[in-house]
């Protein structure tokens, strides 16, 4: 039995919003109820290529079948409703959400350090510590605005969302993520003390060259795959 | 054996697949097949239109749904909420009523 291809309605339903896991389930249901159509058909006689028609046929057609799933606003997404909200707003949300979090992290773990007064043992050499520094450091100004541009990028793609909203987002969330900058220093030794400090750096204000050029990176790391995918799917 | 899904018949499918649905936990196929038995063949729908209406019905919380394999095969079953019978008990009231009127009128076309 040769099943229909339902790549054009997925794409459809995707482009009008409805949730990805709506029209997962939806097309999973169809393909089913495809080849139990096929097999009543073919019970009755019919030969494979009438009963696949025939199963086609009562299935509905891909218009039919689009019209009636996209007729139901309650199965589209929160992000097709509000795609803003969704690309542009939380992706920086969740980068101040990551900063209070890592922010926490840091005070608690070396917190954990001086109460136990284990701290050479554990950490040993200045050098592991500033790698720890380091670290911390370049995931906060580096690695969390690209992976939550990235986040951002894939989820659009999944739901087929239009370009502008991701890029907004990415370009909103890769300047903050790139002018917030997150530094720690971790104390060498039991008795020495230690620095959290951020700084925010924009332009005109020194510093903001190196900004732009984060930002821009970010920019790069994250569209640029998913510029390439869009095309790709277009082509498709 | 006339497929209709005209704006008149908006709100019958919802009514037929809690009516069956109030008894029985089935699959969209098995579900499709019992409303043209329930129904003498009288009302069929596009039978891929039966899953965003069980969809619609679960979202609002008159459905829940189950994953179960039989025969080696995995479907999705459905079946009523203590919600989904309150909402076809208004639906069949609603529809009883308006049933009562073309009644009605239908019986006054016959006796004119």
């Amino acid at each position: 039995m040769r099943e229909p291809d339902f790549h054009l309605l997925r794409e459809r339903l995707l482009r009008g919003g409805v949730a990805p896991k709506h029209v997962r389930r939806t097309i999973a249901e169809l393909r089913d109820h495809h080849t139990d159509l096929f097999a009543e058909a073919f019970s009755r006689g019919c030969s494979v290529e009438d009963a696949e028609r025939e199963a086609s046929i009562r299935l509905g057609d891909e218009d039919s079948l689009a019209a009636e799933v996209l007729a139901r606003p309650e199965l589209r997404s929160w992000a097709h409703r509000w795609p803003w909200i969704a690309y542009c707003v939380t992706p920086t949300i969740l980068l101040g959400v990551a900063f209070v979090a890592l922010l926490l992290l840091v005070g608690f773990s070396h917190a954990v350090r001086t109460d136990q007064g284990t701290f050479s043992a554990r950490w040993g050499s200045p050098a592991a510590v500033w790698s720890v520094s380091g670290a911390v450091r370049l995931f906060y100004s580096f690695g969390l605005p690209v992976l939550l541009t990235g986040a951002c990028c894939f989820v659009a793609g999944q739901r087929r969302v239009a370009l502008k909203w991701p890029l907004i987002g990415v370009i909103i969330a890769s300047i903050v993520g790139a002018a917030f900058q997150f530094n720690v220093v971790w104390p060498h030794g039991p008795e020495a003390a230690g620095a959290i400090s951020m700084r925010i750096s924009v332009p005109p204000f020194p510093g903001s060259g190196g900004t732009l050029l984060r930002a821009a990176a970010t920019c790069a790391l994250s569209l640029g795959p998913y510029l390439w995918w869009r095309k790709r799917l277009a082509r498709t | 054996m006339e497929r209709n899904n005209s704006p008149f018949m908006s709100g019958v499918p919802e009514l037929l697949l809690l009516r069956l649905l109030a008894d029985d936990e089935l699959y969209g196929y098995e579900i499709v097949r019992k409303i043209r038995e329930a129904t003498g063949d009288a009302i069929s729908l596009g039978e891929g239109v039966v899953y965003p209406v069980l969809h619609s019905l679960e979202a609002a919380g008159a459905l829940r749904s189950r994953r179960r394999v039989v025969s080696g095969r995995e479907r999705v079953y459905y079946s009523a909420t203590k919600s989904g019978r309150t909402r076809l008990a208004n639906l069949a009231a609603h529809w009883t009523r308006i049933n009562d009127g073309i009644r009605l009128a239908l019986a006054e076309v016959i006796h004119a």
